[in-house]
């Protein structure tokens, strides 16, 4: 898919400089599932959420729960690359969550676009401005090498 | 993984389950309109959607919320759309028939939850094999 197929209006802020898709678009898993490492599960509150959720809890909050079991810890809004952790960025608001990117080895960040491709993106604030909103608050814990699907590593295309 | 065993994909904020529900029922002829009316509106709620992430967000956009309130005629046209290409439709469906089909072990994954509503679909009458 060319590059200047992804919407200005959605992304204001991506240039064909600042970002390579990665992957075919995928309606098999989303941004939660892909910052947490699983092609295998749309994650949503109610649905496929490793943590119980307040009926009607579709905010940050909850993102930032999901998060923390995981073992990421709040690091604020440092987007820095740090040897030895996973780092991942939140997105939304307190009504609606609206993505997580994770930053990758080489310090570049990977989204998955919703329904769409996933990406590589030099920072995680190229996503944002337009349907994500803003980057909220970034999260980082230990690398443990491993992802959250039952031991399956899923590092396609990121 | 904890998951939702009952009640998977369950918008949370449904109707409660003492709201009478008219049984399903396959789309009568001369219903060219409402087929028509879903796909305009289908189409739009697909295009504004692609980028999104949060169901509960998908499910807020205004062509949802007119695919929601066309009510038990849409359910035929949902299932035929999701045989025809898996998406999150299933807080419509839900929402719609106070239904969820999906087993706990198809939770998150879409192309099993559509499996399990088309199933659904066809057991009540909805769709055609």
């Amino acid at each position: 898919m060319p590059q200047d197929i992804i919407p200005s209006q959605a992304f204001p802020r991506l240039t064909p400089h600042n970002h390579r898709l990665t992957s075919p678009a995928s309606i098999d898993y989303n941004c939660i599932g892909w910052a947490a490492g699983d092609v295998e599960h749309w994650w949503q509150p109610g649905v496929f959420w490793p943590i119980q959720a307040r009926p009607g809890d579709y905010g940050i909050e909850i993102l930032e729960q999901l998060f923390k079991a995981l073992g990421y810890e709040n690091c604020g809004m440092d987007a820095s690359l740090e040897p030895g952790f996973d780092k991942v960025a939140l997105f939304g608001h307190p009504l609606y969550y609206t993505h997580a990117a994770r930053q990758l080895p080489n310090g570049q960040w990977t989204s998955k676009l919703g329904k769409a491709e996933d990406i590589e993106h030099d920072t995680p604030h190229d996503v944002a401005g337009g349907a994500y909103a803003e980057v909220v608050q970034f999260m980082k814990r230990p690398a443990t090498g491993r992802r959250n699907t039952g031991g399956q590593e899923n590092e396609r295309g990121g | 993984m904890a998951r939702k065993t009952k009640g998977a994909g369950k918008p949370q904020d449904s109707a409660p389950d003492s709201v009478a529900q008219p049984p399903p029922v396959a789309p009568a002829s001369g219903t060219t309109d409402i087929r028509e009316r879903f796909q305009r509106l289908a189409s739009e709620w697909k295009e504004q959607s692609r980028y999104l992430s949060n169901t509960a967000q998908m499910a807020m956009l205004m062509p949802y919320q007119r695919i929601i309130a066309m009510g038990w005629p849409a359910v035929p046209l949902i299932l035929e759309e999701l045989q025809r290409e898996p998406d999150q439709w299933f807080w419509a469906l839900e929402a719609i028939t106070d239904q969820n089909p999906v087993p706990p072990e198809a939770a998150g994954k879409v192309r099993l939850m559509a499996r399990a509503w088309i199933d659904w679909g066809m057991k009540q009458g909805c769709l055609k094999t």
